[in-house]
């Protein structure tokens, strides 16, 4: 996607967005005023409907681009689903890049059996095309929790000791998680970065088929000024509702408006902050994050990193594109609408940051529009509750003056324009499974949506589940962003916590403590409407329907027996599901033999202390890592006298991550241990046997 | 309550006397046996090698005894336990080193770092025309202000 063919994709964009918004803004105005005058309410509510119109115009016109582009050209859409086309050429010495890359993953209190089935599954599929030897894997732990930082360490030595004589697999353990992932990413483009000419960067669920890494490698060697390279992720591998329905429609709409996005940015794309290689050298130059002028929230330390490191690549000159035609490039996606929320929230307080940076010296315009659409991506729900509010505030002052409500008198023009804001919304997904379809019949691999003779219907079922699930939940999800974006707004600054990945349920309880308002305020809501103005509770039905059932609705979406239950249906089917990739078939083994062998009796930080090899493998590490960081003296005293007191079980569990950074105490409480108790060895079936290390 | 050493020393009463060496000697030799005994043990929980065991205990037990003659200090009457805390102390030092020593060791943790940390970032300004001081500046040295630009523009060029 050149710079030269975007440009005037970029203007009919622009053109196209601003003109259909002025026009829907006027039809809107003269349907709200009814041959009166607009009341205040009714006028204040016309910018904020431009505002929204333009912003669904502007992501419909994304995606028209996106569905023209792929119709025109099948043969790449189909590569975005299956990369599996041998074309890598892995063993032409020709195209092998001189020096190897980094492949990082940075990690923060994840579960470490995912993490390292990840790295193995990864390790696995370069070992398979004779790559491996290409690249540096590097587990970049931030971890705080004593008994995951353990847990990791142990999981690291166990897939060393299996990939044995090639591990090429580094573990560090940084003291302090100094400016989060970016400033994980920072350390280790600091202390190891100039040993690589890339670095591939993968979050803690990422999945990224060698043939992908392989020509990522490729194609930043065959353009010297391309600064960041980006794999537009795809969620696979959950099983609940929510996490089935988000998964089909990533499948199925995402390469659409994917396609659009990369042909409308060109080479001023953007960065998603996983699955994409990045030039380091420019990186360290460029991207150091800098400190955003005021106080926190919006202010202070930049929480959501990988829009501005994009923009400051672009700022220094260098190219940011999207590979939309790669597949095998795969992540995992929360499973609960909570989950989803909770995410939501961290992200919400780093995107508003971005606002600052909007009227900032020197980026690029598309940097800008970048940063605007992450603003906009929250910053939209609050608006639209306002525009709803107004809206009936509007029309309350209406009857109130007049007798008579404005729509009521221009209904045809109302109606338009909701068929209009509909159908804005609708196509690309209908449109998207045509496509896919077509793609079905021109393929005869099975690794597309589902096929056979009842493909059509289903996958036209999954559109309509798809549809109606995503009207239903829209409200909820704008009462939750609305929340914080006030949240942001008011000062509360975000706890950045490690994510859920596991795919849990939502029990009634949980639900109804959730939801027992909203549910409450809508039926009240919709019975007031019902006696007051029936005609307002036809429109707004699909608004409120989503709060009635707020509560079954939280509950089913976390339910896995219904994602299931769908899937035997064959219902919301994504390739994956169907015929799971290499690489997802590794990673699954993988995960299995993790989960056989997770000990879960005594705590980790307590067979430390007992288990010399654990220990001597938790020094070494830390040896390595550099990452020492002594105790002051009073905290020492106070941990030997809870030692002394109640032994290892005494030591409260804040201070045991400290410890575990302080290799002189943890020796003092070590030697302790055992001299107190006297190591069983391991032929006498001791189970601590099973830890291993690294040995020469 | 669990006995501990973290501050008493084992090494504790002034003997740098012939005789007192001989002291030494005998009350090491005293508890000797079941020191190693454990040691052993824990040398084969470090995964040290069943073969190596022997030897790498030796080395410990006489470091220690090394050691106490050389600090000139012993406590008359030591226990197993002390001793073997001692003794623990240098063969966690030994395996450390050793550990650190092989291939395998540190740098099969990580790589030894070659650091070169980033660039600084330049701080947030505001497009220089929402700036204040940017439409003083055109005002009053319109002509300063555009040779300034022009070398702005070539360092950023030359920065590309």
């Amino acid at each position: 996607m050149s710079e030269s063919s975007a440009r005037p994709v970029r203007r009919i964009v622009s053109v196209c967005s601003l003109l259909l918004s002025l026009v829907a803004t006027v039809a809107y105005g003269i349907a709200i005023a009814g041959g009166n005058h607009l009341n205040v309410f009714e006028m204040l509510s016309l910018p904020l409907f431009s505002l929204l119109f333009g912003w669904i115009v502007f992501s419909f016109l994304l995606a028209l681009i996106g569905i023209v582009d792929l119709y025109r050209r099948p043969s790449h859409m189909d590569s975005m689903i299956d990369s599996t086309d041998g074309s890598f050429g892995s063993g032409d010495p020709a195209k092998r890049s001189a020096v190897k890359t980094a492949i990082v993953m940075p990690i923060y209190n994840e579960s470490p059996e995912r993490v390292f089935a990840g790295i193995e599954a990864m390790w696995r599929s370069l070992e398979a095309i004779c790559a491996v030897d290409r690249f540096d894997f590097y587990i970049l732990s931030d971890s705080t929790n004593s008994e995951v930082w353990l847990a990791e360490e142990l999981a690291w030595s166990e897939l060393v000791e299996r990939l044995v004589p090639h591990a090429n697999v580094f573990y560090r353990h940084r003291a302090k998680n100094v400016a989060r992932k970016a400033g994980n990413i920072a350390d280790f483009c600091s202390r190891w970065g100039s040993r690589y000419r890339y670095m591939i960067v993968l979050d803690a669920d990422s999945l990224v088929a060698a043939e992908t890494m392989v020509t990522l490698v490729q194609r930043m060697d065959a353009d010297e000024q391309l600064g960041i390279l980006q794999v537009p992720p795809t969620p696979i591998g959950r099983h609940s509702l929510f996490a089935r329905l988000q998964q089909f429609s990533a499948h199925l709409y995402g390469p659409t408006f994917v396609a659009g996005f990369a042909r409308w940015a060109g080479d001023d794309g953007n960065y998603w902050g996983h699955n994409a290689i990045i030039r380091i050298k420019p990186f360290l130059r460029h991207c150091a994050l800098p400190v955003l002028p005021g106080a926190a929230p919006l202010g202070g330390e930049i929480l959501s990193h990988d829009f501005v490191e994009a923009a400051l690549m672009l700022k220094a000159g260098w190219k940011v594109q999207l590979a939309t035609d790669l597949g095998g490039s795969f992540e995992e996606c929360p499973t609960t609408i909570t989950d989803y929320a909770i995410r939501d929230q961290r992200w919400c307080q780093g995107n508003l940051q971005h606002a600052k940076l909007l009227i900032g010296e020197g980026y690029r315009p598309l940097s800008r529009m970048h940063f605007a659409s992450g603003v906009m991506s929250y910053v939209a729900s609050p608006i639209w509750m306002l525009f709803t509010l107004l809206c009936i505030v509007g029309t309350i002052v209406d009857r109130l003056a007049g007798g008579r409500t404005s729509v009521s008198e221009n209904y045809p023009i109302a109606l338009s324009l909701f068929v209009v804001s509909m159908l804005l919304l609708l196509t690309p997904k209908v449109a998207s499974g045509f496509l896919s379809n077509r793609r079905g019949r021109q393929r005869q691999s099975s690794r597309a949506l589902p096929e056979g003779r009842d493909a059509i219907p289903r996958n036209g079922w999954s559109i309509v589940i798809e549809i109606i699930s995503s009207i239903l939940l829209s409200p909820l999800m704008a009462i939750y962003h609305t929340r914080f974006v006030l949240a942001t707004l008011r000062g509360t600054n975000v706890k950045w916590a490690g994510q859920n990945r596991d795919d849990v349920g939502v029990s009634w309880r949980d639900a109804v403590r959730r939801h027992a308002v909203t549910t409450i305020a809508s039926i009240t809501i919709a019975i007031m409407l019902l006696v007051y103005a029936p005609t307002f509770l036809v429109w707004f039905s699909p608004l409120l329907a989503g709060l009635v059932v707020s509560i079954p609705l939280d509950v089913i979406m976390g339910s896995q027996r219904v994602g299931n239950l769908l899937r035997r249906h064959r219902l919301l089917l994504i390739p994956e599901e169907i015929e799971p990739s290499e690489l997802k078939q590794r990673y699954d083994r993988s995960l299995m033999r993790a989960r056989k062998f997770v000990d879960g009796d005594a705590p980790l930080f307590d067979r430390l202390l007992l288990d010399p090899k654990l220990f001597h493998l938790h020094r070494q590490i830390q040896m390595a890592s550099e990452a020492n960081i002594a105790l002051p003296i009073s905290q020492r005293k106070a941990i030997e006298a809870a030692y002394s007191e109640h032994g290892a079980t005494g030591i409260p569990s804040e201070l045991r991550s400290s410890i575990l950074g302080d290799a002189a105490t943890l020796l003092a409480l070590h030697l302790e241990t055992q001299a107190a108790t006297p190591p069983v060895p391991p032929d006498k079936g001791n189970r601590n046997a099973d830890v291993t290390s690294v040995e020469p | 309550m669990y006995a501990t050493h973290f501050s008493s020393p084992v090494f504790s009463i002034d003997a740098t006397t012939d005789s007192c060496v001989s002291v030494i000697h005998r009350e090491f030799s005293a508890v000797r046996g079941e020191v190693q005994r454990r040691l052993e043990n824990y040398l084969l929980c470090c995964g040290v090698e069943s073969t190596d065991v022997a030897f790498e205990c030796e080395t410990v037990l006489s470091q220690l005894n090394e050691r106490s003659v050389r600090n000139g200090s012993f406590v008359s009457g030591v226990t197993v336990q002390e001793l073997f805390h001692s003794a623990l102390s240098i063969a966690v030092e030994r395996i450390s080193h050793r550990n650190s020593a092989t291939s395998a060791g540190s740098r099969a943790v990580i790589p030894s770092p070659i650091n070169r940390p980033m660039w600084n970032a330049a701080p947030v300004r505001c497009i220089a025309w929402l700036r204040w001081d940017w439409w003083i500046d055109r005002l009053i040295h319109p002509k300063q202000t555009l040779v300034a630009r022009r070398r702005r523009s070539m360092q950023a060029n030359l920065d590309r």
